[in-house]
């Protein structure tokens, strides 16, 4: 699961730090291409019966990046910004193809024990690096090493091999190895998605967690051109690929943090995609001028919007207090006219396309005059008067964490706000830059906030709100902790049945609403628009336009609408 | 004898004018209009029409209401975090000037720490730091502007310390907060004055600047900036969102720095 942020209007500040050297690269990356260039054999004139509907070779495209990459040493992505880099520099063990299902990636084939605690995968024989040399099964066991490795501080990929096994890991012949872990879990072999195999040879040397950020090698079928910090990244095809060959020839990841930015650049034919808010989606996306090149689109993915209430502070930790601030959330409204009807309200921790839903589980209703009934039953009244509840000289005051400059606080905080305020609660609304909002999450120093999350294709919610996962952990910071739901869930990831499972996740989906560690809010459907140029951008379930298989690796050009091709050979 | 040479520039006396008004707006802000944070979901994003004169933003808050009330934020954050960065930088300035030797030069380095660090990026630390509130951005605009008037006060008090009332003063047996306040600062204010004039035109601006990064006064609280802010999302179909505040904030700090281009030629004695 990735923490989801964006860092809406802050390009002023992004170009204001960039290094003084960016003209060097520049024109080093100039040099490159050109070199690139001279080696390509000239395209062949385009053929008038050429079909239109036919993948054809070469071009670029031209991608929004939402903030710049971290990092692009895959071990130690952070977030889906690197996510989306890292997938063309590097082959998962596994890939997912359309429907989240896991497909060969840099394995061709894998078994799993009778126990279901070793893994058997087979790499394909074929597989290198982009520096010339062969995959091997010692790469993979150093990359799972280094994921698990405490020193290397990847939570994102580490909680997916918690249970790794080394003692009973062992590699059988140079392409093929035997992967153990502790215990049987059901979301497994889900996380051999996240294992993006790095060349032992490469990594090994010199300071693992800052010397590759800028300098990766991988198994993917393109190579990093250039990186300039803040603006910019550069990919190429690899030649000699091993795998299908993609039919773009160059990918250019351009930074824009900024959406409406973004959605004028969009508008100039800059950039061929990119994410758009939902006014912009209500307010452009009938404009027959823009449909004419714009394919604008729009579907659900694995994501929600919650309020995670710190279940340690003395006064939320009473989930009959967290149910009657939820009844002060207007959500019909707030579906209505803030997203249009594009969004739907969520009734707990599994949206509507997940399996472990349970769609019996009530939505909570806005009822203000209940909360208030509740609230005075807990002994909140207001007895100075002063337009706010207290208990005991303690005014009823909550502090809610929000993204500096996100939607969340320009939109759904003030409106919580002023529905609480009717009844006598305070909210107040801190806005924080993302690391300190994060860390101070992490840290249980909040009360309250307002956040989103991307969900993995598994629905096992364990790192979430299981009592062993506190952080630095796991990633419970709310400290929820009911035995019966670890239970559950304990019970959930050792179930290898998919239809016991089912059950299993059910019962839990209703004792997680009943607790309200979160209040689940909405799940907003994302909206896109696609240059038409781009051909064959394809959906999955869930995932939406891309880290699947073929997912971005299966777009492409044609022939006569390559503009971009011009703009890169004039820097 | 200031105030004549001030009056002959209309453009500065349409501009005191304007302040005056806009300082009169903002203290009756709540009489003048409804409630700025009053969301209506139901009527968002109106153009200007009779119930809503500059319109509404994306919660269906009045615009009027709001840009009203965020007189208020910018004008109490101009004039604080310019007093601040006056007691400050009198304070020191006048102690670097007055004494010299190692009190100027402690004064004169941590000025020039200060002055090392970009401006806005030492703000946002310190908002960051503290957590963004009313008084967090007042006081990290504070602490970070004064150099400024030190520098201002610092130079002044070198020129008049050895003039003869100030020698006079010290014969008389004076002692130093005497000499100092009483007879040096009263004649060192004036260029430090001009300087705070458009100190206050730049706090308006950087306080509009952070509240537009999401890091000013936290929300509901009106302010230029950030309906600035909520309108770049909403730009290209919503053009009163940006237009109101902006204007608001334009002739604001170009009133603040008109005044402060008239006072600075009407002290200086060689024009005309």
């Amino acid at each position: 699961m990735f923490f989801v942020f964006r860092l809406p209007n802050n390009e002023e500040r992004s170009t204001k730090n960039e290094p003084y050297n960016v003209g060097v690269k520049r024109f080093l990356g100039l040099f490159l291409l050109v070199v690139a260039c001279t080696n390509e054999r000239p395209l062949p004139p385009v053929a008038a019966s050429e079909d239109q509907n036919k993948p054809q070779e070469g071009g670029t495209v031209v991608r929004r990046l939402e903030g710049d990459v971290a990092t692009l040493n895959p071990v130690m992505a952070q977030s889906e910004f690197d996510r989306k880099v890292d997938f063309y520099l590097f082959t998962p063990m596994l890939h997912f193809d359309a429907d989240l299902q896991a497909i060969p990636g840099l394995a061709d084939k894998w078994s799993i024990s009778a126990d279901g605690k070793q893994y058997t995968f087979l790499l394909n024989p074929a597989a290198t690096f982009s520096d010339g040399t062969a995959v091997r099964a010692s790469d993979v066991l150093f990359t799972l090493k280094k994921i698990v490795d405490p020193a290397t501080e990847a939570p994102q990929v580490a909680g997916g091999f918690e249970n790794f096994d080394l003692k009973n890991t062992h590699i059988v012949d140079e392409h093929t190895i035997v992967i153990a872990f502790r215990e049987a879990l059901a979301p497994q072999l889900t996380h051999f998605n996240d294992l993006l195999v790095i060349p032992e040879h490469v990594y090994s040397r010199g300071d693992f967690k800052t010397d590759f950020t800028s300098r990766p090698v991988g198994s993917g079928p393109y190579r990093l051109v250039r990186r300039v910090p803040g603006k910019e990244i550069l990919l190429e095809r690899r030649p000699e690929y091993w795998g299908p060959r993609p039919n773009l020839q160059r990918v250019l990841f351009k930074v824009i943090n900024d959406d409406s930015t973004a959605w004028a650049a969009m508008k100039r034919g800059d950039i061929d995609e990119t994410i758009i808010p939902t006014d912009t989606w209500v307010a452009e996306s009938h404009r027959p001028e823009l449909q004419k090149f714009i394919d604008f689109r729009r579907f659900y993915t694995l994501n929600y919007n919650y309020i995670p209430w710190n279940t340690r502070d003395p006064v939320l930790s009473d989930k009959r207090l967290r149910r009657a601030l939820a009844m002060c959330i207007d959500l019909k409204s707030i579906i209505e006219n803030l997203y249009h009807g594009t969004a739907r309200a969520m009734n707990g921790p599994f949206t509507p396309d997940q399996w472990a839903y349970n769609p019996e589980v009530p939505v909570i209703e806005y009822n203000p005059q209940e909360a208030l009934r509740i609230l005075h039953s807990l002994g909140w009244l207001d007895t100075d008067r002063d337009g706010v509840l207290d208990k005991n000289g303690k005014p009823l005051r909550i502090e809610m964490l929000v993204f500096a400059g996100g939607v969340a606080s320009t939109q759904f905080a003030p409106l919580f706000q002023a529905e609480l305020k009717k009844i006598g609660v305070q909210l107040d609304i801190v806005p924080l830059e993302p690391s300190t909002f994060i860390s101070r999450a992490l840290a249980g120093n909040y009360q309250c906030a307002y956040m989103n999350w991307r969900l993995d294709p598994d629905p096992d919610p364990f790192n979430l709100f299981h009592s062993s996962q506190f952080p630095p952990r796991g990633q419970n910071f709310v400290f929820y902790a009911n035995p019966e739901a670890d239970r559950l869930m304990e019970e959930g990831r050792h179930e290898l049945d998919q239809s016991k499972r089912k059950l299993i996740y059910r019962q839990l989906h209703a004792l997680l609403a009943d607790d309200q560690p979160y209040t689940w809010t909405i799940e907003v459907s994302v909206k896109w628009a696609i240059n038409k140029r781009l051909r064959d951008v394809k959906e999955s379930k869930g995932w939406g336009l891309f880290n699947w298989f073929p997912g971005e690796l299966g777009w492409w050009i044609p022939r006569d609408q390559r503009t971009h091709d011009v703009t890169l050979g004039r820097r | 004898m200031m105030w004549r040479r001030f009056r002959r520039s209309k453009l500065a006396l349409i501009a005191l004018f304007y302040v005056g008004v806009v300082v009169l707006i903002a203290i009756c802000a709540p009489l003048l209009t409804s409630d700025p944070n009053n969301v209506d979901l139901a009527s968002r994003l109106r153009p200007p029409d009779r119930t809503h004169r500059l319109g509404t933003d994306d919660l269906g808050r009045d615009v009027l209401a709001r840009v009203i009330h965020g007189a208020r934020v910018s004008l109490s954050v101009g004039f604080a975090a310019t007093a601040i960065s006056l007691i400050i930088g009198s304070f020191l300035g006048a102690l670097a000037g007055y004494y010299g030797g190692a009190a100027d030069w402690f004064v004169s380095r941590v000025i020039e720490v200060v002055l090392c660090f970009p401006f806005l990026l030492l703000v946002l630390a310190i908002v960051a730091l503290f957590g963004p509130s009313f008084l967090t951005v007042m006081i990290a605009l504070g602490l970070t502007s004064w150099t400024t008037e030190a520098r201002f006060m610092r130079g002044e008090f070198l020129r008049i310390r050895e003039m003869e009332f100030a020698q006079a003063a010290r014969a008389s047996g004076a002692r130093d907060a005497r000499i100092i306040f009483r007879h040096l600062l009263p004649n060192a204010i004036a260029p430090v004055l001009v300087s705070a004039s458009f100190g206050v035109a730049a706090a308006i601006l950087t306080e509009s600047a952070l509240s537009f990064l999401g890091l000013g006064v936290p929300p509901p609280t009106p302010t230029w900036g950030n309906i600035l802010s909520t309108a770049q999302q909403h730009i290209d179909y919503a053009w009163w969102l940006a237009l109101f505040p902006g204007v608001a904030i334009f002739l604001t700090v170009a009133a603040f720095n008109i005044i402060g281009d008239r006072v600075r030629d009407a002290l200086d004695p060689r024009s005309e």
